[in-house]
């Protein structure tokens, strides 16, 4: 009897999940964990508008989760063990050539029939991702290629503090000599802060990429790192794009005895090749910092404390800098139109339940309508078009929630939630209508971004409100803007896995590099610069620096060739 | 006279002098902490000095740690695994090492080279992490806890060696008296093993509380799971990472007022030391004895 009881049961809730679960399948969402390495908080696309706007497109949401810790171990491990997420992101190129060769991934080629836009908009630069698979095949991309970086928040910059541009009648500074003199005078006026600490100009150099912003690229122009406009800085020898050694580019030697004229006037942080981000950020909070160089993101939080303390005098403002040979050089806009794996590889594995949705999502947002939607939200309710200039700028409704409810109704938008999914330009102008790619740095969002005496000291100085303009504007010191399209595949800079020799010579150059630059920055006299700086050139040589030039050079050469 | 003057004298000398290394010796190892504690309860304006007392003094920080739902939610899960994880891995090391002290036990030294020889190799981490995914543990609660149910050979050495120090005429009136191996274990070897117990409960309540890698490895995707370790990581990294102006700008609306990344990390790092301070001097009177009981044979 028991049994026959329990039998009716089972069969009946068999029956009753039956429906439940054919509705499960029809109506629920396609719901997508993506586990993030650089995310500041975990979110759902569908907590926003704009991705309830996409999720009624698709019926797709992406749950984003932050993660924390080595990223390329997770990525190893996920390989080894086989389960790895639907949708991924990869970080180091190896890793994805591990990926390729494991036949973890999905072709993107398998699904061209249903993306036409994205096959469109990254046309040039296919190529060269392709060529990264034994079978020729597409199996990642990188977002944002086709872009045109370097238009918006350079990092290489000066964050002066505006206090000292107020005394000294608010100069447009732009060349290194304009700068050493208006900080001795700074220095001359400010030896210490009024709680009695001495005041300099600091540098986070204690920080793993720290020598790579002392300006113009110290040194290893051919060494990955972040920042287009970085190498772009470098190109401006057109007879020889990759090979500007220390000995070869004045630059170099230029930045380097700007840094050392700096600590011959005791104007430079004996503590700067320590120093890290928290520290920056302590001495700034302080007003010891008198200025620093490129950490500029690192001033929000002091600025707030600065206003909060009823002391916005002393907030931090940015200014560009060049080296005085440098002063009439051209602006360098680079438009990367390569795609060999670095930074930020998009794959989607073969362990995703429903690639052909996601394919479509990509799509979409790789098109001229899903770009707009996803990073700009809806034409009227959030964005305006200037009929006579087609220029797109933040709505009044939108710049009133953006004021007053940035928090609540302006974060619920959502835009960019898709970010790391489809084809993301942020702050760099789209290469199509040569407008910012995301609503957050249209000019009057950007406008609000900064302090009022943020805004104040650059239309003083620059004779311009708006901050970015002092890269790009009508009075700006910093003309002649020059876009290079990078179709020499930029990332293939980088020496692959398998030249363990070369990447061996590399590193212990670069190790006796960065063990020079404080020696040669901290020289007592010019004389002494000159001859530490040479003896550093000679070293180089002698290490067998050429070699790996000359293999990049090669490299380099092959892959435009094709 | 003169010589009993002379010795007291001496002794006082060095009393003084002993006093006073001792007395600095606490400074240089506990002032650290304070200046941690004084960092966290410091505003904005405080850079890298020497503090004897907080400067500007705020609770923001804390507020900022303690509010945040998923802490608390870590939290929840770094306590359950430590008293779970602690308790099971404690009842099978010592039933482990109470086996091993007897000397009677079939196989005994069989069992023993079976348990020394991975106290010296390990397989690595790539056939850890597949042999817990092969056993469906991993994106569960129970990668915390399953394990590390045996605590490694070296815990059970110490274990075995103190119990073997136990008077056998104990074991053998509850034999008598008819107890069998289980009865005496948990009505004689346990209760008289606390201070054993104690110490080697202690190392891992604190391995548990501690525990950062194994989320990161084993249950990053799910939120539900996050240790208080690396949920305090990811919060840190929320105010760390910000590269746009913007961003940091919202963050320091959001708390009222600036977040020093400095002041953050020592509210961080005072949250996680604190619970397994208020707890170690309760086990401090069983920790010199354990250590050393239980290291040396008898």
């Amino acid at each position: 009897m028991k049994k026959r009881w329990c039998l009716i049961l089972a069969m009946v809730l068999l029956a009753a999940s039956i429906p439940a679960a054919m509705a499960a399948e029809n109506d629920d969402p396609y719901v997508i964990t993506w586990l993030k390495d650089g995310l500041s908080e975990s979110y759902n696309t569908a907590d926003f508008e704009i991705g309830r706007h996409i999720k009624e497109k698709f019926n797709i949401e992406i749950e984003f989760v932050a993660f924390t810790g080595d990223w390329s171990e997770k990525c190893a491990l996920w390989l080894a063990g086989g389960d790895y997420p639907e949708i991924m992101q990869i970080n180091t190129a190896e890793l994805t050539q591990q990926y390729i060769n494991a036949g973890a991934l999905l072709s993107y080629d398998d699904y061209q029939d249903i993306m036409p836009d994205f096959f469109a908009r990254f046309a040039a630069a296919l190529p060269s991702a392709r060529a990264c698979a034994p079978d020729g095949k597409l199996y990642f991309y990188i977002s944002p290629t086709g872009a045109l970086s370097g238009t918006y928040d350079t990092p290489l910059a000066w964050t002066v503090r505006s206090d000292l541009l107020e005394e000294q009648g608010w100069p447009n500074l732009l060349t290194a000599s304009e700068w050493l003199e208006f900080f001795k005078t700074a220095k001359a006026n400010h030896p210490t802060t009024e709680d009695g600490l001495e005041t300099y100009v600091d540098l986070p150099l204690g920080e793993a990429w720290g020598y790579n912003t002392l300006g113009i690229l110290i040194p290893e122009v051919y060494h990955v790192s972040g920042g287009n406009q970085v190498k772009a800085t470098n190109l401006l020898d057109e007879s020889h794009p990759i090979l500007d050694t220390w000995a070869d580019n004045a630059l170099y030697h230029d930045t380097l005895a700007f840094w050392n004229a700096m600590w011959r006037n005791d104007l430079l942080d004996p503590e700067c090749f320590t120093d890290k981000c928290d520290q920056l950020v302590a001495k700034s909070n302080t007003t010891q910092c008198l200025a620093s160089w490129y950490a500029r993101w690192l001033f929000g939080s002091t600025n707030n404390l600065m206003i909060e303390r009823g002391t916005p005098q002393y907030t931090y403002v940015e200014m560009p800098f060049r080296t005085d040979a440098t002063a009439d050089s051209p602006r360098i806009i680079m438009q990367v139109n390569s795609m060999v794996p670095g930074f930020g590889n998009i794959v989607v594995t073969k362990n995703c339940k429903q690639p052909e949705r996601v394919m479509e999502l990509i799509n979409f947002l790789s098109s001229d309508e899903g770009m707009l939607l996803h990073h700009w939200g809806v034409e009227g309710v959030d964005y305006v078009v200037d009929p006579e200039t087609g220029k797109r700028d933040a709505s009044p409704e939108l710049l009133d929630l953006y004021i007053n409810d940035h928090d609540g109704a302006f974060k619920q938008k959502g835009f960019s939630c898709f970010d790391n999914l489809g084809v993301n330009y942020a702050q760099n102008y789209n290469p199509v209508d040569m407008q910012p790619g995301n609503i957050n740095y249209s000019d009057s969002i950007q406008a609000l971004s900064y302090t009022e005496r943020q805004l104040e000291a650059i239309e003083k100085t620059n004779g311009d409100p708006l901050p970015w303009h002092i890269y790009c504007g009508e009075h700006s010191r910093l003309q002649n803007t020059v876009i290079v399209t990078d179709t020499l595949a930029i990332e293939g800079w980088t020496i692959p896995a398998e030249e363990e020799e070369l990447l061996d010579l590399e590193q212990e150059i670069l190790d006796y590099t960065y063990m020079q630059i404080p020696k040669i920055i901290m020289a007592e006299t010019e004389e002494e610069f000159e001859a530490l700086f040479a003896e550093t050139i000679q070293f180089r040589k002698d290490m067998g620096i050429d070699k790996i030039l000359d293999f990049l050079q090669e490299r380099v050469d092959a892959l435009a060739a094709e | 006279m003169k010589k009993m003057d002379k010795g007291r004298a001496e002794d006082l000398v060095f009393t003084g002098c002993n006093g006073f290394a001792m007395l600095l010796l606490v400074f240089l190892t506990g002032y650290p902490i304070l200046h941690l504690l004084y960092l966290s309860l410091s505003s904005a304006a405080v850079g890298n000095e020497f503090l004897l007392a907080p400067r500007g003094f705020t609770l923001r920080y804390y507020r900022e740690v303690l509010a945040d739902q998923k802490v608390l939610h870590a939290g929840f899960i770094s306590m359950a695994r430590t008293v779970l994880g602690t308790g099971s891995m404690l009842l099978i090391t010592s039933a482990g090492a109470f086996a091993m002290a007897d000397r009677q036990l079939v196989g005994h030294k069989a069992l023993w080279r079976y348990y020394l020889i991975p106290m010296f190799i390990s397989g690595g981490m790539i056939p850890s992490y597949l042999l817990m995914k092969q056993l469906c543990l991993t994106g569960t609660f129970w990668i915390y806890i399953l394990p590390s149910l045996f605590g490694g050979t070296y815990n059970m050495i110490l274990m075995k060696t103190f119990m073997e120090q136990l008077p056998t005429g104990l074991v053998e009136a509850a034999e008598i008296d008819g107890a069998n191996d289980i009865s005496v274990f948990f009505r004689i070897a346990l209760p008289l093993s606390l201070p054993i117990l104690a110490t080697v409960g202690l190392f891992s309540a604190v391995g548990h509380w501690n525990a950062y890698t194994d989320t990161m490895l084993y249950c990053a995707e799910n939120e539900n799971l996050h240790t208080l370790q690396y949920s305090l990581m990811l919060l840190l990294n929320r105010y760390s990472s910000s590269t746009s102006i913007e961003s940091i700008r919202n963050l320091a609306k959001e708390n009222g007022g600036a977040i020093s990344p400095i002041g953050l990390k020592s509210a961080l790092t005072f949250v996680t030391i604190l619970p397994i301070m208020c707890v170690y001097p309760f086990l401090q009177k069983y920790f010199v004895k354990g250590l050393l009981v239980g290291a040396i044979k008898a």
